[in-house]
């Protein structure tokens, strides 16, 4: 009995011998990297071709929304990626789970390169956990067509954006100019970024907390009317029914950021060059009114605090968000607008978006917006924020009141959660 | 090794037999609850300036008492209690309907029926769920289209209270079939004498039903009843599901969505551990006490 076995055994020690020596002969740094975008093998393989002795290896493990659980469990487990990409709002929670790597010391020389609105967002104090991608212009699309039909101008201002979301249902019942979702806490956080509003700040070690603000619950009033009036639609972002009434005709604008494009392409791929393109509109006059947006989405590169080669790591992080053959090929397959300032001169951009062949201004758009975006800073418990937005917006838009009063909700959980965490923490006044 | 003639075998046969079942329970039900009190009674703090660390730290009974003074989850009690009102009785009673008509001999399509009730039981709740979202949801809603071109009202599934509705639907159509399939197997139970003795007695197939049928299959239809009342403390998919489509439904609808959320939306495994300990002995109390009054009342009926 034990004579076969002990020879598979014996089979198994050899084959291992032979795997480790070829391992150690080549002497190559291999390193995985989680990153959701659907295009990022491409941007890795210019590495991977450039950089023979360290290899990067994508992984899809992680969608945007799980990346904290999925890296905190992989960390537990021993084994993170080396390099993983994260949303703005989720890096402070990877940071105080201690799974990123502090890399302000190999960013320092970078910081004069990075759009102050992305430094702001990946630096908390003095230490820098990340290494910014893009940031996110926000821009109103539309149905150029239809709009033109119904005799109804883009908006500039909000004040227009309410008259011609009237105008569109009173044109037509079965229209909607946009919708409110409640399900998306950071499209409206972004809302009241435009009125000066700071959901979390850090001066020092003191946190401030400050979701409803004055500014704050105007916005919320606003689109409190709008909702109760029926003069935008209701419905949830990234459900069917939204898919839907955006390639039938039947919503006919979309209010998000630059890298919405390749998302519309993909929900409404016959409506290709029938929509434009505005900067978001803005508050023409009161607290707010130089604010071009806030902001939304956007991602930044983090190396992990366990990794065994943190100098490899650090240097495919920065090369993958700053690094301008990374970003010509980024900008091609995907429209974010970069961070690294140099990057913003690249031919790419002096075009039209493949979606919007008519925007031929659409990056100079795009900086411009840039330039008047407030500075903002995410915090720990986003999550926990965005979740009590979720429940409490979405029984606020069925009640078609109480808007202000979700932000008193958010502000509450938000500063009794860091509160007992152990933050220093005040509430802005 | 011969031994007295009349000492004792040693017991250890009786536990080579439940061993396996023992070490099963330990290793995937007691393992697993252990853990989870550990957890429940650690929470997070954070030191150090700026962003902090996170720590994990000893925190006694906060968590449950954070969990029991927290008015959501009683709340989402509530909703679990409602769509069990709503669906348990519903999903017994087409059970049984569809169970006896399904005994009467010489029945048409007798195998293709019981297999199409059974179907959605082999749907899962996540698949089945989108389908209905689909079928619910304003601009993609069939059902709303067909009563705009019929000139109707069109229903809104997802007003606050409809909900419960659209939400019972959908489980009630998972769990009819599963519950048939045991109602069924039950009257397949019955022996067929007794049928044979009633009708030389003049009844017709109505009164088997309601005499011989009705009283036997009972016990089953307690269990089953049993069994979909636990199975409620279980509804998470349906509305969750439903959650990102629908301003109707929030991501604490549902005890176990509760847990979920503070689990893994707001990172609080400690607080999320707790939530499930206070829904575990919540629910083992109300099945011994549902188990105990209906083993009584079957009891005092058998006299």
């Amino acid at each position: 009995m034990s004579g076969p076995f002990y020879r598979m055994l014996a089979c198994a020690g050899t084959a291992a011998l032979f795997l480790s020596g070829a391992a150690t002969a080549q002497e190559r740094v291999e390193l995985t990297y989680w990153n959701w975008a659907p295009h990022i093998d491409e941007v890795v393989a210019i590495w991977n071709e450039a950089n023979p002795d360290i290899h990067v290896t994508v992984s899809r493990a992680a969608g945007a929304a799980e990346i904290v659980q999925k890296l905190s469990a992989a960390h537990t487990a021993g084994n993170p990626p080396d390099v993983t990409n994260v949303t703005y709002q989720d890096l402070p929670a990877l940071v105080v789970n201690g799974l990123v790597a502090d890399i302000t010391p190999e960013m320092a020389s970078l910081k004069d390169q990075i759009a102050p609105v992305a430094w702001d967002l990946v630096t908390f104090g003095d230490t820098t956990w990340a290494t910014p991608q893009g940031t996110s212009p926000m821009m109103f699309f539309y149905r150029k067509d239809i709009l033109t039909d119904l005799g109804i101008e883009a908006p500039a201002t909000w004040e227009e954006f309410e008259a011609a979301a009237k105008a569109v249902r009173a044109a037509d019942p079965g229209k909607y100019l946009a919708h409110f979702p409640s399900s998306d806490p950071g499209l409206f956080a972004a809302l009241t970024h435009q009125v000066g509003a700071q959901w979390w700040r850090l001066d020092g070690d003191q946190w401030t907390v400050g979701i409803n603000t004055p500014a704050a619950k105007e916005v919320a009033a606003y689109w409190e009317r709008l909702v109760a009036e029926d003069a935008v639609s209701t419905m949830q972002t990234w459900s069917p029914e939204w898919g839907a009434a955006m390639a039938d005709g039947s919503l006919l604008g979309f209010i998000s950021a630059v890298w919405a494009p390749p998302l519309i392409a993909n929900l409404a791929p016959d409506t290709q060059g029938k929509w434009g393109v505005v900067p978001l509109p803005r508050w023409s006059q009161g607290t707010g009114a130089e604010l071009s947006g806030g902001v939304m989405g956007g991602s930044a590169t983090a190396v992990s605090s366990l990794t065994k080669h943190p100098e490899e790591a650090k240097e495919f992080a920065i090369w993958i968000t700053n690094n301008l053959d990374a970003l010509s090929a980024y900008v091609r397959l995907m429209n974010i607008w970069p961070a690294q300032l140099s990057a913003r001169d690249l031919p790419q951009l002096k075009e039209a978006p493949t979606f919007l062949p008519d925007a031929t201004d659409f990056y100079t758009m795009a900086a411009e917006i840039d330039v008047d975006t407030p500075s903002v800073s995410w915090g720990p418990n986003v999550s926990a924020a965005f979740d009590v937005y979720r429940n409490a917006m979405g029984e606020a838009v069925q009640n078609k009141s109480g808007f202000a009063g979700v932000l008193d909700q958010v502000q509450q959980t938000v500063f009794g959660d860091m509160s007992n965490q152990g933050y220093s923490v005040v509430e802005a006044q | 090794m011969r031994r007295k003639r009349y000492h004792p075998v040693p017991p250890i046969t009786p536990w080579l037999f439940v061993g396996p079942a023992v070490a099963l329970s330990l290793f995937t039900i007691l393992a697993p609850f252990v853990y989870s009190i550990m957890l429940s009674l650690r929470g997070i703090r954070v030191s150090g300036g700026g962003l902090g660390r996170r720590e994990e730290v000893f925190v006694g009974l906060a968590n449950y008492w954070t969990a029991l003074t927290n008015a959501e989850l009683w709340a989402g009690f509530g909703r679990m209690l409602t769509v069990g009102i709503i669906t348990v009785p519903l999903i017994l009673g087409f059970a049984l309907l569809f169970a006896l008509m399904l005994d009467v001999p010489r029945v048409r399509f007798a195998r293709f029926s019981r297999i199409a009730i059974f179907v959605p039981y082999a749907v899962p709740g996540v698949i089945a769920s989108l389908m209905w979202g689909f079928i619910y949801l304003p601009g993609v809603s069939p059902i709303r289209e067909i009563a705009a071109n019929l000139g109707l009202p069109q229903p809104d599934f997802f007003t606050r209270d409809s909900v419960y509705w659209s939400i019972s639907n959908i489980v009630i159509w998972g769990g009819v079939g599963f519950n048939m399939v045991i109602l069924f197997t039950a009257l397949r139970g019955i022996p067929a004498d007794l049928y044979d003795a009633a009708r030389i007695d003049g009844c017709n197939e109505w009164q088997i039903a309601r005499h011989i049928k009705l009283p036997l299959l009972l016990p089953a239809i307690v269990l089953t009843g049993l069994f979909s009342l636990i199975g409620m403390i279980q509804l998470f998919s349906e509305p969750t599901t439903l959650e990102p489509l629908s301003n109707a439904v929030s991501t604490t609808w549902v005890p176990m969505m509760l847990v979920y959320r503070d689990t893994f939306v707001a990172q609080s495994l400690h607080a999320g551990a707790a939530t499930s300990i206070l829904i575990a002995v919540l629910t083992t109390f109300a099945s011994v006490v549902l188990f105990w009054i209906t083993r009584r009342r079957s009891q005092g009926g058998r006299t």
